[in-house]
């Protein structure tokens, strides 16, 4: 699976599996993939603000699509799927909530018998303004398609806003759709457990930083450079815990 | 050897005064059993030396080793040495046991302990309290019975060696074979560093197993007797009635929530309430 690191470019065109590694301010990713598997990751590896805005159509075909995004810098998201009859999308992404971040979802079930899947995991920190719009459409002539989203927001301090807004649009008759949210603070009981064995309170929040927004080991195997972003992911981590 | 001296300790849990003037002295290499009804302060004594956020110290101290315990934040009261086994151990799902330790145990050395080291060390302490071998790789006690919850509490001590292991009803959930195993535990433990206890249990079979050098009896958050481990033989065979009339004194209750019926809002099928 190849490894594609955008520096320059504005507009990128994704048709195959790969890690796309971000590099640049401003970056227009457009998805054009056609029966086949798909595994795609996109991590953001930047020192400065980000706006991306991702598009496209999934037609006969599955596809994930793995969002990592620990920078402490602004970000502004504006991502855009079309899911094609039979086929399906599992969206898997990870915020590090600093700054100023706004993400939008807009996802389509845009013919019969399509799947979405969405699951976020957020960690909101101290003064961070995050907004996320969620937002799944079932279009009128998807029958037998599933919409489900799924988000987990953590708050640690006290941000300045922690907004998630899941939606769910729904046209058609004889679909599945489903959202949950959870969202709350760290036990001051496991802080407490943590403090306890010596760890204070940046190495506790480090390790539970890390295993709420840090897939598993294996997941990293599936990528070419996987283990260089498992590395730099894990960095981002430590550098936002040392603050 | 290091001491830790509390002195007219009392402690409030907001309005509440739970501890009203505790005075005791623990040497390491000591062992002492802390024993008194349910609802007490036996648990709110291990909490406050330990420096949990839900109790206030209104009065009195404690030191260690010369050190103002009261002025150190929880994390370094661990350091200096301390450690407290809950009685109810938190579960930390996404956090594995191996990097909880690892990372608890380098946060109190200078220079990090080697991955062959730790690794060593860890399933050499899992052998020998019988736990499963894939423990490392499990989050800290997340989906763990209540006993495997007690071992792994038994577990962290035996990895980082504290001075003065206050140990909150450990035997609790643990059958006789697991309470054997965690006895032999902490008494290696105890011959390899001059480990100090105060331990928390309503279970002569513990204490028989323990062994302690000296006993304490906290009723209504003051220590009314004090003794050695015939005290405690005593109390596992009298109870603590014959104390109360000796001393004239009345044990706090415990203290349950009260339960108030809010009547039914269900209905009958004609309309009416039921």
């Amino acid at each position: 699976m190849p490894s594609l690191i955008i520096q320059d470019e504005k507009e990128v065109r994704i048709d195959s599996s790969m890690t796309i590694i971000l590099k640049n301010k401003e970056i227009n990713l457009r998805y054009e993939l056609k029966d086949g598997e798909y595994n795609i990751l996109i991590f953001n590896d930047q020192d400065s603000d980000l706006v991306l805005n991702d598009c496209g159509t999934i037609e006969n075909a599955f596809v994930k699509i793995n969002y990592l995004q620990l920078e402490r810098y602004d970000l502004k998201q504006d991502s855009k799927v079309y899911v094609g009859k039979g086929s399906e999308l599992s969206v898997n992404s990870t915020y590090l909530g600093t700054g100023n971040k706004q993400v939008i979802y807009d996802l389509y079930n845009n013919g019969s018998d399509s799947t979405i899947d969405i699951y976020n995991n957020i960690v909101c920190l101290d003064q961070a303004d995050f907004s996320m719009d969620c937002i799944g459409t079932i279009i009128k002539g998807a029958k037998r398609s599933k919409c489900h989203q799924s988000t987990h927001c953590l708050t640690i301090d006290s941000p300045k806003r922690a907004r998630v807004l899941p939606v769910l649009n729904i046209d058609e008759n004889d679909v599945e759709a489903s959202h949950s949210l959870a969202s709350g603070t760290i036990d001051e009981e496991i802080m407490f457990y943590m403090n306890s064995r010596g760890l204070d309170k940046k190495e506790s929040l480090n390790l539970i930083l890390k295993s709420y927004l840090m897939p598993n080991d294996n997941y990293y195997d599936a990528f070419e450079d996987g283990r260089m972003i498992q590395e730099k992911a894990i960095n981002k981590v430590d550098q936002i815990c040392s603050m | 050897m290091k001491t830790l001296e509390i002195k007219d300790l009392h402690v409030s849990a907001g309005e509440k005064e739970i501890l009203k003037g505790i005075d005791l002295s623990i040497n390491t290499g000591e062992i002492h059993a802390i024993m008194g009804p349910n609802g007490n302060g036996k648990s709110t004594l291990l909490q406050t030396i330990m420096g949990h956020p839900a109790y206030t110290v209104t009065k009195g101290s404690i030191l260690f080793d010369g050190e103002d315990v009261l002025a150190m934040s929880v994390d370094e009261r661990s350091k200096k040495g301390l450690f407290l086994a809950m009685q109810y151990p938190k579960e930390i799902a996404g956090v594995t046991n191996s990097d909880f330790l690892r990372a608890a145990i380098n946060a109190r050395l200078e220079k990090n302990i080697s991955l062959f080291k730790f690794i060593k060390a860890m399933e050499s302490n899992i052998s020998k309290l019988k736990m499963k071998e894939d423990l490392a790789h499990r989050f800290v006690n997340d989906g763990f019975s209540g006993g495997e919850k007690k071992r792994n509490e038994i577990l962290q001590m035996m990895m980082l060696k504290p001075d003065i292991a206050m140990l909150d009803e450990i035997d609790s959930g643990l059958d006789v074979d697991a309470i054997k195993l965690v006895s032999d535990a902490i008494h290696e433990l105890k011959d390899q560093t001059d480990l100090g206890l105060m331990i928390v249990s309503h279970y002569e079979r513990f204490f028989t197993m323990i062994k302690p050098t000296h006993s304490h009896v906290i009723v209504d958050g003051r220590i009314v007797v004090e003794g050695d481990d015939e005290l405690v033989y005593k109390i596992d065979s009298d109870g603590y009635d014959w104390l109360y009339d000796e001393l004239k004194i009345q044990p706090v209750k415990e203290s349950r929530p009260l339960v108030y019926s809010l009547g039914t809002c269900a209905r009958n099928p004609r309309g009416k309430n039921a």
